[in-house]
């Protein structure tokens, strides 16, 4: 502990055990919490306590306090159990009787502060924190708090009773931890095996059995109450038992409430269909499934006939998700899963005797058409089932279940259902003709069945028909279409479009309908349509840029000139979009050997630079200003054709304007773009040295490095790089300060530059000088403005060479707000809490 | 019907997330964040709605009331991060300034503490695309049976309360609200929409606090004392909401009283703010709208946009900054700057987190560890001012006489204070008020009104002549209840039966009644007639051909029981409809025969 903290430690403790004056907000009890546990884990509790007396005779206070607010009652309950975690730790409080009195005190549970949940949260915290240790174990049982801690477990806060639910879990789970002769299981572990290790053994191990037996009774009385709330807590109980606790204790408590939970299935309120289905799959996932398979296997099976179709989903994807499934109920799984989507293709199909997507089917074909001829549970059934097509195929394309299923079925379901959708499909019966009229504009289905689409395209060596590329235009087309779900079409388009690896045939599908269709889409009066419109083209323009027929076909189609209208955008996402999308559109044409676009000046980088430095300088919103940035640095990183000499004009523009954004990304973009210009310009400038030259290859060298310096001082860099160092924002001052150490690097590491030899009081110069720089212009330091005008890049190097910028870097290393986060920070807080009178009300932020 | 404040909301401020359940649904009110912490606790813990992490399958929708950061900042990461792709729903103005503060908010949050597992600004876009902006007054069917409706809560341009909508039952969620105008918006409003609940903010419940008109007169007089003693005054703001608020009534005051000293605002996005309030002037309250037209109060005149380098310009300015805890970036860097003056001023019109300078400086620390180990003394004069809008326990009395809801659900205040305005809501309106912690269920139990719709025709049959219907006087109407597509209906017997294409089945009631008398069957058959036809005068009676009287449609029969031929027994046969009749005639017919016999 730091010896300021130290120091501080006493007059916080006085602070808080005074009812009189105000309390910290919780924030900073928590946060004095989170040192304290830090602090327990760094040095022994017992000295921590010894050294600091303050401590212990806070916690002895407060709970002596007739009316103590409970949030320092709760604060205190987590202290003393943070402080009870380590052996000696417990053992000195026990010592001082302070546990007995914090935790064991029956009265405190009677008064009026325990109807506070904070208090009672805290309480449970408390023990949850303590029972590190067998002797919080000990003084569990000792002071039966078990019967204080299972009426908690049904706590009406959900905060309680799942602490409770941990805090028990601990108890059943700790002395195994603590390596107490803990029963062993055999291979097969039977429960008679069990019961005659329960019986064996030691004192620790009945006081244990018996809370493992108390916590199942407990669970079993709840399970009986028929109160939905008390069942699902006991459910959550026993989900988070198959997670944590040992097989053997798990089967003990299995066999105590497995035909409860039998019961259960067959007569459950709706609102515990999902804690079951979750314990049933918890359940699943432990050892006693292997033990007692076949029970288990029935009790899944049966909860799936038993829940309605809509609510089975979870399930039957959970089921598929187990290892050692059993393969019958794999395939009832699937079919829960598909059924519905089966059930459609039937009712549309024009050939009964076509094959569908199952060989048996779970339901009957009753049931799923009762579900499916009323909108609502359609509309959940369907959702439902399109929502884990994309789990599904994980499953399906392995070896046992390829056979049985063709991802190729499934994507003709969902086409379908995607028609349906739009009123694009032809149902042939009277069954088909209601689930479409239920369908016709359901955003949900679509949002789901898009999504299902998307993963089967993903699907590798799936055989996609035309009748895909129909709908994707359909739906893009379509006025009334979502935007989200345009965005989720035209994420599936993406996925589409990079399923051929020869795009002959798509060629003309882009001329004549993918590219009309954005363009129209580009105009759509929703901004999402007109942001995710842009991001497809950027991420089609990305991947088939190497296509020689892809530049010629955007260029042709009218796209880039709405494109342009679209940096005028009222909306910056779109504007910022646009950037991006312009951008690479244009590298792609100019990077070309025949350039295309040589008769259109407007679509050459040249074209279009002074268009992104106008954004740059005058967009109202960052995201332009970022992407126009961005677009600078890909050009200039993809190697672009372009001479880089071309861009130097604008470039010391677009650094200039870049530095001084009040954004600090942008700010860090242009360092980024400066860094990089600086990689592109030492790769064209330092020429290879060449063993046989007249002139030695280290006067070259350092003749190109002149040049650079100079170029650096022409473009203003050296301005930014050390205006950037004292940004007020991290990031840039760390930018910069990364720029200027491979500079140093550079030029005197490997430059063999003349000023590499800094002198002793080298620090000190470069900073004077720095600092005279800055006051050339009539400003201190930090606001934003240098002169360099008057100094030679002798000088510049000078500083570069004299700057000190490991140190710089470890102070920017810290996160700016360490020192305010600090302990010592918070203690002074807290003090300063209590010390002002005036009373801040609460407010909104 | 239960109601989970499921991990915020309750009692402090931050992380608004209210779950409803009502009729089968799943409603998840506001998705805020802490700003006080900084790890996962700053965020909404969603397991404990489900475990399974498919927040899409068990949410119906998410509702956003307004764009502060404690209503909304954890949107991204539910909906990018968790993964939640449903419906999520908000006003225009809200949908249009939310992604502004989050961005805000996201970069000040990598920018200082470096954070990288944190939302980026394509996850903010990617979720501001999944909302579906709402208009105000708008019935929104988010699906078949679930539908939502925006109100006006007046406290920051967009706030909305929302009415959730389930069949007959129905909940209010107010967000943060104020009930009386200020300087640029409105007073909420709602119905009469007599929801089963309300969910109401009771933040400045029991706080008596000075009216805001004082606030804002105090401030200004402060500001302009520091300016014209030549100080500087840094305002640190967040980027939008409260500092449009501001910069109106600096804006005004230096135009009434002719001042020169400069304004400036430093977050580069005056321009989008303006732009903002004035997309959504119909936002704004009536004094704003209607002088909208000569003078926009949002084109300020005074107002400039801010460079660094004017930070060291001798005399005085005004400047506002961001962020509004003074934390990091420009309003940080100012502050150390102009601390050291006396002559200047903080002034800090917003809540500051612990840790933060904005929260040291209000407590009274006047010397501040910074980096380095550098100390910065703090002598320029600091000052707090909230400026927020929410109701007062009056505003919330008042929301209550408005929406007249059967039950209140009292969030965000302390429990004690609470208590007094719990007490008083069930004594002047006689409802149950709840005031849930953070993670605490409330359930309410419903007795839900079933609309029925009724025929016209039925109507004007059973109504009464020239009375109008009364709400207050319920009356019963007789009539045969369709339940068809998801409708109750209830129309005269002929009409369903005529609808439902079934034949009408004619249900007799049959009974017998034994009589002492000595005559022939057919003598006591004219006597029963004689006796009927004299008491019953107004009734149809008449012999039929099979030896039967019939009494309107009842039918009476006369045999000779085997075993005693001076005992007779009446056959009685009748309809349900002449129930009333039937009784009469056989009392008639009981008491004729006794009197003869006495």
């Amino acid at each position: 502990m730091e010896t300021e903290c130290i120091m501080l430690l006493p007059s916080v403790c006085a602070v808080l055990a005074n009812p009189e004056l105000p309390i910290p907000d919780d924030t900073c009890l928590e946060k004095l919490l989170d040192w304290f546990k830090v602090m327990t884990c760094k040095a022994p509790v017992e000295s921590l306590m010894q050294q600091n007396t303050c401590l212990t005779e806070l916690i002895a206070t407060v709970i002596k306090q007739k009316d103590p607010e409970p949030c320092m009652l709760s604060f205190i309950f987590r202290l003393t159990g943070l402080l009870a975690a380590s052996v000696d730790g417990f053992s000195f409080l026990e010592h001082l009787r302070l546990l007995g009195e914090v935790f064991g005190n029956r009265e405190l549970m009677q008064k009026r502060t325990w109807e506070d949940a904070t208090v009672r949260c805290g309480w449970i915290h408390g023990l949850l924190n303590a029972v590190q240790n067998l002797k919080a174990f000990q003084f569990i049982l000792k002071n039966e708090l078990i019967e204080v801690i299972l009426p908690l477990q049904q706590d009406c806060s959900l905060f309680v009773s799942s602490a409770a639910s941990q805090l028990l879990i601990q108890l059943l789970t700790l002395p195994a931890q603590q390596s107490m002769n803990a029963p062993v299981l055999r291979g097969d572990g039977h429960s008679s095996d069990m019961k005659d290790l329960l019986q064996s053994t030691s004192n620790e191990n009945h006081e244990w059995t018996d809370v493992v037996k108390h916590i199942g009774m407990h669970v079993e009385e709840t399970l009986l109450s028929g109160e939905p709330f008390h069942i699902e807590q006991s459910l959550k109980l026993m989900t988070l038992a198959c997670k944590r606790c040992e097989p053997w204790i798990l089967q003990i408590l299995w066999e105590k409430v497995v035909g409860h939970i039998e019961s259960l299935l067959e007569t459950h309120p709706t609102t515990l269909t999902q804690p079951l289905v979750e314990l049933l799959l918890s359940v699943s996932r432990t050892p006693i499934y292997q033990e007692a398979d076949s029970t288990i296997s029935t009790l899944l099976m049966h909860f799936l006939q038993t829940i309605s179709p809509a609510q089975a989903g979870s399930l039957a994807s959970g089921i598929l998700n187990l290892k050692n499934c059993p393969q019958s109920l794999g395939m009832s799984a699937i079919s829960v899963i598909l059924h519905p989507l089966e059930f459609i293709l039937y009712s549309a199909s024009q050939q009964p005797q076509d094959p569908g997507l199952l060989e048996t089917r779970f339901y009957e074909d009753m049931t799923i058409e009762e579900q499916l001829c009323r909108k609502t549970s359609c509309i959940a059934l369907l959702g439902n089932s399109l929502s884990h097509i994309h789990e599904l195929l994980e499953i399906i394309t392995q070896p046992y279940y390829a056979t049985h299923f063709r991802p190729e079925a499934i994507l003709s379901s969902v086409l379908l259902v995607l028609q349906m959708c739009i009123g694009a499909a032809i149902p042939t019966t009277p069954a088909g003709s209601q689930i479409c009229r239920h369908l016709i504009g359901s955003v949900k289905v679509q949002k789901f069945a898009v999504d299902a689409l998307g993963s089967i395209l993903h699907l590798k060596g799936i055989v996609v028909s035309d009748s895909v590329h129909h709908l994707l235009l359909e739906y893009l087309r379509n006025p009334d279409t979502d935007s989200l779900v345009l965005k989720k079409v035209m994420q599936a388009t993406l996925k589409y479009v990079l399923c051929f690896s020869d795009l002959t045939a798509m060629w003309p599908i882009f001329d004549k309908d993918l590219f009309p269709v954005l363009k129209k889409r580009l105009c759509d009066i929703r901004w999402e349509v007109r942001d995710s419109t842009l991001e497809l083209l950027t991420h089609l323009t990305l991947h088939l840029q190497d296509n020689e027929e892809f530049p010629p076909l955007l260029l042709n189609s009218g796209i880039l000139q709405i494109a342009m209208s679209l940096l005028k955008d009222h909306e910056g996402y779109v504007r910022a979009s646009t950037v991006s999308f312009l951008g690479q559109a244009i590298y792609i044409m100019n990077n070309k050997d025949d350039k295309l676009n040589s008769n259109t000046i407007q679509f050459t980088q040249e074209g279009i630079v002074s268009q992104l430095v106008d954004i740059l300088s005058q967009d109202s919103e960052s995201f332009p200003r970022r992407a126009a940035l961005r677009v600078f640095t890909g050009w200039l990183q993809q190697c672009s054709r372009l001479p880089i000499e071309n861009f130097e004009e604008s470039l010391s523009v677009v650094f200039k304007v870049g530095c001084s954004d009040f954004d600090w990304e942008v700010r860090v973009h242009s360092l980024e773009l400066a860094e990089v210009w600086i990689d592109q310009t030492l790769a064209n400038t330092l020429v290879p040295s060449c063993p046989y030259a007249v002139t030695p290859s280290t006067d070259l060298k350092r003749k190109s490095l002149s040049e650079l310096m100079l170029k650096l001082k022409t473009l203003q860099i050296f301005d930014i790089l050390f205006v950037g160092l004292h940004d007020c924002d991290r990031p840039v001052a760390q930018k910069a300060c990364a720029v200027l150490m491979s500079l140093q690097k550079i030029i005197f590491e490997k430059g063999d530059f003349p000023t590499n030899e800094v002198s002793t009081n080298g620090h000190e110069k470069a900073g004077s000088i720095l600092k005279d720089c800055f006051l050339t212009q009539n400003s201190a330091a930090q606001t934003g403005l240098i002169n360099l005008t008057g100094k030679t890049v002798d000088n510049i190097a000078e500083i570069l060479a004299a700057l000190d910028l490991k140190t710089i870097q470890n102070n920017l290393g810290h996160s700016s707000d360490y020192i305010q986060n600090s302990p010592r920070s918070l203690l002074q807080d807290i003090l300063a809490v209590a010390e002002t009178t005036v009373d801040n009300v609460i407010d909104c932020y | 019907m239960p109601f989970s404040s499921s991990t915020g909301a309750g009692q402090d401020v931050g992380r608004s997330c209210i779950l409803v359940s009502i009729g089968g649904k799943n409603v998840m009110l506001d998705c805020g964040m802490h700003m006080g912490f900084n790890d996962d606790r700053r965020f909404p813990d969603f397991s404990y709605i489900t475990q399974n992490g498919r927040l899409t399958e068990f949410l119906d929708c998410v509702i956003v009331s307004h764009f502060h950061l404690d209503h909304c900042g954890a949107l991204p990461y539910m909906s990018e991060m968790v993964g939640y792709d449903g419906p999520i729903y908000m006003t225009h103005p809200t949908k249009a300034i939310c992604p502004i503060l989050l961005e805000d908010f996201r970069k000040i949050t990598v920018d200082k503490k470096g954070e990288t597992n944190f939302f980026t600004s394509q996850m903010i876009k990617d979720c501001m695309k999944k909302v579906t902006a709402v208009n105000l007054h708008q019935t929104v069917q988010v699906d078949d049976e679930l539908e939502i409706k925006a109100y006006y809560a007046g406290h920051v341009l967009g706030a909305a309360m929302f009415q959730i909508k389930v069949g007959a039952e129905s909940v209010v969620y107010t967000g943060d609200y104020n009930m009386t105008p200020d300087r640029h918006l409105g007073a909420a409003w709602i119905d009469k929409c007599r929801p089963d609940i309300v969910i109401s903010e009771s933040t400045y419940a029991t706080t008596i606090r000075d009216s805001k008109r004082c606030r804002e007169r105090d401030f200004l007089k402060k500001v302009h004392e520091t300016v014209e003693r030549g100080g500087k005054v840094l305002i640190p703001v967040f980027a939008l909401g409260r500092a449009q608020e501001l910069c109106i009534l600096l804006e005004t005051f230096w135009e009434r009283m002719n001042l020169k000293a400069p304004i400036y605002f430093s977050t580069g996005l005056t321009e989008k703010a303006n732009h903002y309030y004035k997309l959504f002037i119909t936002w704004t309250n009536q004094k704003i709208r209607k002088t909208f037209v000569q003078r926009n109060m949002f084109e300020f005149k005074h107002i400039k946009p801010f460079d660094r380098s004017y930070t060291d310009n001798p005399g005085p300015m005004v400047v506002f900054a961001t962020p509004g805890m003074l934390h990091a970036g420009q309003s940080l860097q100012i502050f150390k700057k102009w601390a050291g003056n006396d002559k200047n001023m903080v002034i800090l019109p917003g809540y500051c987190v612990q840790g933060t300078v904005g929260y040291k400086i209000l407590n009274g620390q006047r010397k501040l560890e910074m980096e380095g180990r550098n100390t910065l003394e703090v002598k320029m004069q600091v000052e707090y001012m909230s400026f927020s809008a929410h109701a007062d326990a009056k505003g919330i009395m008042q929301l209550i006489r408005m929406a007249e809801p059967r039950n209140v659900l009292l969030v965000h205040g302390e429990a004690k204070k609470m208590e007094f305005l719990k007490q008083k809501i069930e004594q002047e309106f006689s409802v149950n008020c709840y005031m849930p912690a953070n993670g605490e269920t409330t359930t309410i139990t419903t007795n839900p009104n079933i609309p029925v719709d009724i025929s016209l025709s039925l109507l004007k049959r059973e109504s009464v002549p020239g009375a109008l219907p009364d709400p207050k006087k319920p009356r019963i109407m007789h009539g045969t209840l369709i339940m068809k597509d998801n409708s109750l209906r209830l129309v005269s017997s002929e009409q369903a039966l005529k609808e439902l294409g079934l034949v009408e089945h004619h249900l007799r009631f049959t009974c017998r009644v034994h009589i002492q008398d000595p005559h022939s069957e057919q003598d006591t058959l004219n006597k029963i007639y004689s006796h009927l036809k004299t008491v019953l005068k107004d009734s149809s009676i008449q012999h039929l051909p099979d030896g039967t009287l019939m009494v309107e449609s009842i039918l009476i029969k006369v045999s000779t029981a085997s075993e005693d031929p001076s005992t007779k027994i009446l056959l009685v046969s009748w309809t349900y409809q002449v129930q009333d009749l039937r009784r009469i005639l056989l009392k008639c017919i009981i008491q004729s025969h006794l009197a003869e016999i006495s």
